[in-house]
């Protein structure tokens, strides 16, 4: 299964697509995405608190899927980043391959995310940069605890099967809209 | 001893370290493509500024060293970073030297206030936050 096959609302519903990438997340792809969303005023209009928070939220999206982005069975990256928003909400979708062992270690992590309290996620992630060494795994961990403190909401995941050892992981943040004085 | 200066790039901040007259700033947005490769000189130039001031004799200032942090945005993986700048500030307090952290936030951006936040209980180097 490649993203392109998978069709868009399975990601998105109704919410407007203001963002939309599929195929290889790399820096030049991550620069040039984070750029389009800095320079689109107009489908952020009088919410400068939410757009900060797309922001930071699509940064760690796009570097995990730059940094631990497995080849698919055409030995390609193919990756996607979506971008959306409805009445309520901004919507990130990010997806990339995985390797199929790392399923049960993403899952345990999000999980555990998921199960904390604001307070507890922030103590979480100070007691890993805390850590002398910082690795690959826990690097990766801090990104999503960075979402999970940015976003204020639970992370939705799923694993779709492909072939060759690897699977095809989606990572699913909410953002409120939050309107300010403009 | 020779100041560091770093100029801003689109995903790297603007850093200016000086001893003589001394500024202490890191400003802008922090997502370098290697960051252990774009932090360790400025952690290395703390350093050196701790043995330079022990070595030299230097008065005690009589007010504290002022280091800026004016960041838009920075990552998960500069906040390791950061963490350990802040660490090596914190260090100076075994010489008799003090540093006080100007933590800036722009005033719609509360995550960056509570990042500050979140640092300065890990420390003992004083903080004062201001809005922007």
């Amino acid at each position: 299964m490649t993203p392109s096959q998978i069709p868009k609302y399975q990601f998105m519903g109704e919410e407007k697509v203001l963002l939309s990438h599929f195929g290889t997340i790399d820096t030049n792809v991550t620069n040039q995405l984070l750029r389009n969303l800095k320079e689109n005023n107009s489908a952020f209009e009088c919410e400068e608190i939410s757009k900060k928070k797309v922001y930071k939220v699509s940064v760690e999206c796009l570097e995990n899927a730059c940094r631990h982005a497995e080849l698919n069975q055409d030995q390609q990256t193919s990756s996607l980043f979506l971008l959306g928003k409805d009445e309520g909400n901004y919507h990130i979708v990010c997806g990339n391959y995985i390797e199929d062992k790392g399923i049960e270690i993403i899952k345990k992590i999000i999980n555990e995310i998921n199960a904390l309290k604001k307070e507890e996620i922030k103590e979480k992630y100070k007691s890993i940069l805390l850590q002398n060494n910082v690795t690959f795994n826990a690097e990766a961990q801090l990104g999503i605890l960075d979402m999970a403190i940015k976003s204020g909401n639970k992370l939705e995941y799923e694993f779709h099967p492909a072939a060759n050892n690897v699977c095809f992981f989606i990572i699913k943040i909410q953002i409120p809209r939050i309107s300010t004085i403009c | 001893m020779e100041k560091l200066e770093i100029e801003a790039t689109e995903f790297s901040p603007h850093v200016i370290l000086s001893s003589q007259p001394t500024r202490f700033e890191i400003s802008g947005e922090s997502r370098p493509e290697n960051t252990g490769r774009f932090y360790t000189p400025i952690i290395n130039w703390l350093k050196e500024y701790k043995l330079y001031l022990s070595t030299n004799k230097r008065t005690n200032p009589q007010s504290p060293l002022i280091f800026e942090f004016k960041f838009e945005y920075f990552n998960s993986t500069s906040a390791k970073y950061i963490m350990d700048i802040l660490f090596e500030l914190d260090s100076f307090r075994a010489d008799d030297y003090h540093f006080m952290v100007k933590w800036y936030a722009d005033t719609l951006d509360e995550d960056m206030k509570e990042a500050g936040e979140e640092f300065s209980k890990l420390i003992e180097v004083p903080f004062e936050f201001i809005e922007r």
